[in-house]
């Protein structure tokens, strides 16, 4: 499976509960074979951890030990309960959380790395616009309150079902989806509304 | 599972619609660096010690046997001394910044040796030497060099404290209760450790590092975490304090070409070894050379007996350690004052040894 790094996005191919089992029972017998789920998730994770971390060094520190401990209690991972992804998640959530309460009483969604914004062939008036509608998005997102924050990180960020978000939250799939849609919702109306 | 893309044309994208779609997408969107894998573990599941960890008592074993050059160092008060009162300061500050005693060993007996000065061509080592049963248990002696004459050691027995070793030449040594003359706490890296984790968020948020596994390696027979440790000065205020004021110049550049390898035990949380690397060079550094864990330590081991020929100065409180060491000070500087004696006793204390 190819893991390519573009424009700062990462996609990785031949994702499916059955090559995670594979690699996971590989795994388990070489741990030097955990280094392809790491290649696979790391990029996810570092994403989300971002959204909850105060800095770049913050969410790289968070990122490893979240694999490190998920390294440690692989034996314990269980297919049946939850996807893989969802696992490793809620590790980092977990790993996320301990760093913030250690460290700094609120949470800087503003030290998420500047916005990328891929170049296609639109006008530099047309890039400027679109920068301008993203910051505002941004700040949209950012005026959430931080449950809600952190479902649309799970989603947008981490590449997760509703179902694997339930499962990272402990929440029900159907308490996940209502409450992303109304979230969404609500972006949406602000969000296409013509700014002042 | 599906990509990230793919999530976004899935139908559960719960009514975003295209445009906002790729603009929540965009918003996620962040550079992922390239971070280094963690070294894999031998086995996923490491066997259970078998017997009972004590956290917090070895918490506070760490915070005392790190802690107990400073206590020597505070005592003196900062004075020269013919002993160097500086050069022990220098010293017992060295060994407190890259020694560490663990939280997960229940008894361990560890020799380890300091080089300092590295880059002032003035170089100089240490090797201490400590035996650990649990925090009311601890021996602690430091020797220069290769000499085999202990210039500093303290052995907590209980509440019986003794701190010994030579100073102003004479052979002497402190005795009073422990309680009393307590233990401060040295901010150590990774001091009282229970777990990686714990290490690593112990070493990031003193002094404001990053603390990032490197890999793995063996040190004293034992498998290690290398851990760099480098100084957060972009984004970390506290890290200013230890100038306390208005940095002089260069301080800050200095900082930033400063860094730190830990090799930590990845059983017992124990600093095996340390470089502390100033723009690239190592200027000092720490070693473990012999590590015996879960030793047995017989209670003879931290009853200190001081030989004849040793003056023995007791004292009740830490202010009358102090004026006791300020009296040891004032010898030197008056004169007429009694001759300085060999620096080699007549009998040492003798060392403990393990069976």
């Amino acid at each position: 499976m190819a893991l390519s790094v573009e424009s700062g996005r990462s996609t990785v191919d031949s994702e499916s509960p059955a090559a995670d089992g594979a690699l996971i029972e590989a795994a388990l017998v070489r741990p030097e074979a955990f280094g392809l789920l790491y290649q696979r998730y790391m990029p996810r994770v570092y994403r989300y951890v971002s959204t909850l971390t105060a800095s770049s060094d913050e969410a790289a520190d968070v990122t490893q030990q979240t694999f490190i401990k998920a390294m440690s209690a692989l034996s314990t991972y269980r297919a049946g309960r939850a996807s893989f992804s969802a696992w490793l998640l809620r590790i980092a959530r977990n790993a996320a959380f301990d760093a913030h309460r250690r460290r700094r009483p609120s949470v800087r969604w503003d030290t998420l790395a500047g916005l990328v914004v891929e170049a296609g062939c639109e006008s530099p008036e047309a890039l400027v616009l679109k920068q301008e509608r993203l910051t505002r998005l941004r700040a949209l997102v950012q005026d959430i309150d931080p449950a809600k924050r952190e479902l649309l990180a799970l989603r947008f960020a981490a590449g997760l079902t509703s179902r694997e978000i339930g499962a990272v939250v402990g929440k029900s799939e159907g308490a996940v989806k209502k409450q992303l849609f109304r979230i969404i919702a609500s972006l949406k109306e602000h969000y296409l509304e013509e700014p002042n | 599972m599906k990509s990230q893309t793919d999530a976004f044309r899935d139908k559960d994208n719960f009514g975003a619609g295209p445009e906002l779609a790729a603009g929540l997408e965009a918003v996620y969107r962040v550079t992922v660096p390239d971070l280094q894998m963690p070294p894999a573990v031998s086995s996923p599941n490491p066997p259970r010690r078998s017997h009972r960890l004590r956290p917090f008592a070895a918490l506070a074993a760490a915070v005392a046997g790190v802690a107990f050059f400073v206590i020597g160092s505070s005592l003196w008060g900062g004075r020269a001394t013919e002993v160097s009162a500086e050069t022990i300061l220098q010293r017992t500050a060295g060994v407190a910044k890259t020694n560490t005693l663990a939280a997960g060993a229940t008894s361990y007996h560890m020799v380890a040796e300091t080089r300092y000065g590295m880059d002032e061509g003035k170089q100089g080592s240490q090797t201490t030497e400590t035996w650990f049963r649990d925090p009311e248990h601890v021996r602690v002696e430091e020797h220069a060099g290769g000499s085999s004459t202990v210039d500093l050691g303290q052995s907590r027995d209980g509440d019986d404290f003794w701190l010994y070793g030579t100073f102003s030449g004479t052979n002497r040594a402190i005795h009073g209760p422990a309680g009393e003359l307590g233990f401060g706490i040295v901010p150590g890296p990774g001091t009282g450790g229970t777990s990686l984790q714990n290490v690593l968020t112990q070493i990031s948020s003193k002094g404001c590092s990053t603390a990032t596994v490197q890999r793995e390696d063996e040190v004293a027979g034992r498998t290690a975490y290398v851990i760099e440790v480098k100084p957060r000065w972009d984004s970390c205020a506290e890290t200013r304090g230890v100038c306390k004021g208005a940095c002089p110049e260069g301080a800050e550049k200095l900082s930033r070409d400063t860094s730190t390898l830990l090799w930590v035990d990845k059983e017992t949380f124990l600093t095996l070894r340390s470089d502390f690397f100033t723009e690239g060079r190592v200027v000092s550094s720490y070693l473990v050379t012999q590590l015996e864990v879960d030793a047995d330590l017989p209670s003879e081991v931290f009853r200190y007996q001081p030989p004849a020929g040793v003056q023995v100065i007791e004292v009740t409180n830490g202010a009358d350690a102090k004026r006791a060491f300020a009296g040891i000070e004032d010898e030197k500087s008056v004169p007429g004052g009694p001759p300085a004696q060999s620096s080699k006793p007549e009998s040492l204390p003798e060392k403990p040894t393990t069976p």
